[in-house]
């Protein structure tokens, strides 16, 4: 131990701090930009998402390739920016896209389509709701969100191990067999 | 190699001391016991070092283009991540297209209709000093890069002209009389005179601030100035132009906005 820090510090001049800082940075900055343009791992918090996602929170991967609405399709659970509050980060699942018409419920409600108003999404938004209906606040309450806000789609669930796994996007076409058709 | 030395201090044992032969014999022991653990360490930076210098000697026998080529990676690879970073978090470099900022950004738009601006945009969230908190302190007359709400992939570049609270008498393209700002949104509008020229929020309505992403500050090309947002305040005008039509039309925006028209309430967040 001694011997290394002797070694060190004998090392120690202007040159190799100067590099010990390029390369520090460096490394810095290639963690962010992974972090901000290819996955990130974060904490989930809050009911809102119920069935899907804990209410104590689970540890989520994000992809954010899909940034901005790249890809994003009907039943993606997508990590935005709040419209609302810089800063804040909220997941909710896609229920409309651009040009689609959607019943804007009134806020917290349970009911679907009773009360509220038809509205079509505009050109660049998407209608977002939480899973768990009467604890979200979401599109409902603030309309459709702009795509550039969103910031991730929301790929897995990491952390608790025994409930590990893909999060699946629930609306699929649907396959008909030979038979009915 | 490195055979454990005899202490300096230590005599030889000699024969002819033979009385006094107990002595050493207790002081030998504990020389060896201390250099123990310097023996056992003495390989493993002897290793680390062999494979150093092995390597600089392999890489000076390279012929030397090659070495050159290194020594430009060596630098060149963790610049890159950096030179990745500075434009996202920092400051950037755009070009203005189009004619909504005409009387102030892409002056001579209507005659040449070519020339765009080069404008310094700072990314920085000023307010905070992390780069990743994002929370921005906006001021009436700053000039703001965003995300523009109707297409996503596109960075739109208008003037803040109203903030929270305020009521904005809206212009023609606009469903509405008046517009009260929403919390968190801003009032966004391009400088163009004639408002078919200018896309902003008369079409798509209030901007939330989690889309914006910089503010303009300074224009490098064609004439170079800075650009300070306390000018659009001010009656004298913008940036020192003694032009007459400039200052009165940011006259009459300024007139359409009524400052701090409500108190808003914070909403609830979930």
């Amino acid at each position: 131990m001694e011997h290394i820090v002797r070694s060190a510090i004998k090392a120690t001049n202007f040159r190799t701090i100067g590099r010990l800082a390029f390369n520090g940075a460096s490394t810095f900055c290639a963690c962010a930009l992974i972090w901000e343009h290819l996955i990130t791992i974060q904490l989930s918090e809050g009911p809102s998402m119920y069935p899907t996602f804990d209410v104590r929170g689970d540890w989520l991967l994000i992809s954010r390739m899909h940034r901005n609405g790249k890809g994003i399709e009907v039943g993606d659970v997508v990590r935005y920016g709040h419209p609302n509050f810089q800063g804040v980060h909220v997941a909710k699942r896609v229920v409309g896209m651009p040009g689609d018409f959607v019943c804007q419920d009134k806020p917290l409600s349970t009911s679907i389509g009773e009360e509220g108003n038809m509205i079509q999404i505009p050109e660049g938004h998407v209608f977002l709701a939480g899973d768990n209906l009467p604890w979200s606040r979401d599109s409902r309450n603030y309309g459709p969100v702009p795509m550039g806000l969103i910031n991730g789609k929301i790929v897995a669930r990491v952390w608790p191990l025994s409930k590990m796994g893909w999060v699946t996007n629930p609306l699929q076409p649907a396959q008909l067999d030979a038979q009915n058709i | 190699m490195s055979r454990p030395q005899r202490p300096r201090g230590v005599p030889t044992p000699n024969s002819r001391f033979r009385v006094h032969a107990q002595e050493p014999k207790l002081q030998i022991p504990e020389p060896i016991v201390s250099e123990g653990p310097s023996l056992s360490k003495e390989p493993r930076a002897s290793l680390i070092s062999h494979l150093l210098t092995n390597i600089r000697q392999r890489i000076s026998a390279l012929p030397y283009p090659v070495r050159r080529v290194c020594r430009t990676f060596r630098w060149a690879v963790p610049m890159l991540p950096i030179a990745l970073f500075f434009p996202e978090h920092v400051m950037q470099v755009m070009w203005v297209r189009g004619p909504s900022m005409t009387p102030y950004l892409n002056e001579e738009y209507a005659e040449t209709q070519t020339k765009s601006d080069i404008v310094m945009v700072n990314m920085w969230p000023w307010g905070s000093l992390t780069p990743f908190k994002n929370e921005r302190k906006l001021e009436r007359g700053m000039i703001v890069t965003f995300r523009s709400p109707a297409n996503p992939s596109h960075i739109a570049i208008k003037r803040v002209v109203g903030l929270p609270g305020d009521r904005i008498t809206t212009r023609e393209p606009c469903l509405r009389q008046t517009q009260i700002v929403p919390w968190n949104h801003v009032w966004l509008e391009g400088d163009a005179e004639d408002p078919r020229k200018t896309l902003d929020s008369n079409t798509y309505g209030p901007v939330s601030l989690s889309l914006i992403t910089g503010r303009v500050f300074a224009v490098l090309g064609p004439r170079m100035r800075w650009l300070k947002w306390t000018d659009w305040e001010s009656d004298k005008g913008e940036s020192g132009s003694d032009d007459a039509a400039v200052n009165s039309y940011g006259q009459s925006t300024r007139g359409r906005v009524l400052k701090n028209a409500v108190k808003l309430e914070q909403p609830m967040l979930n």
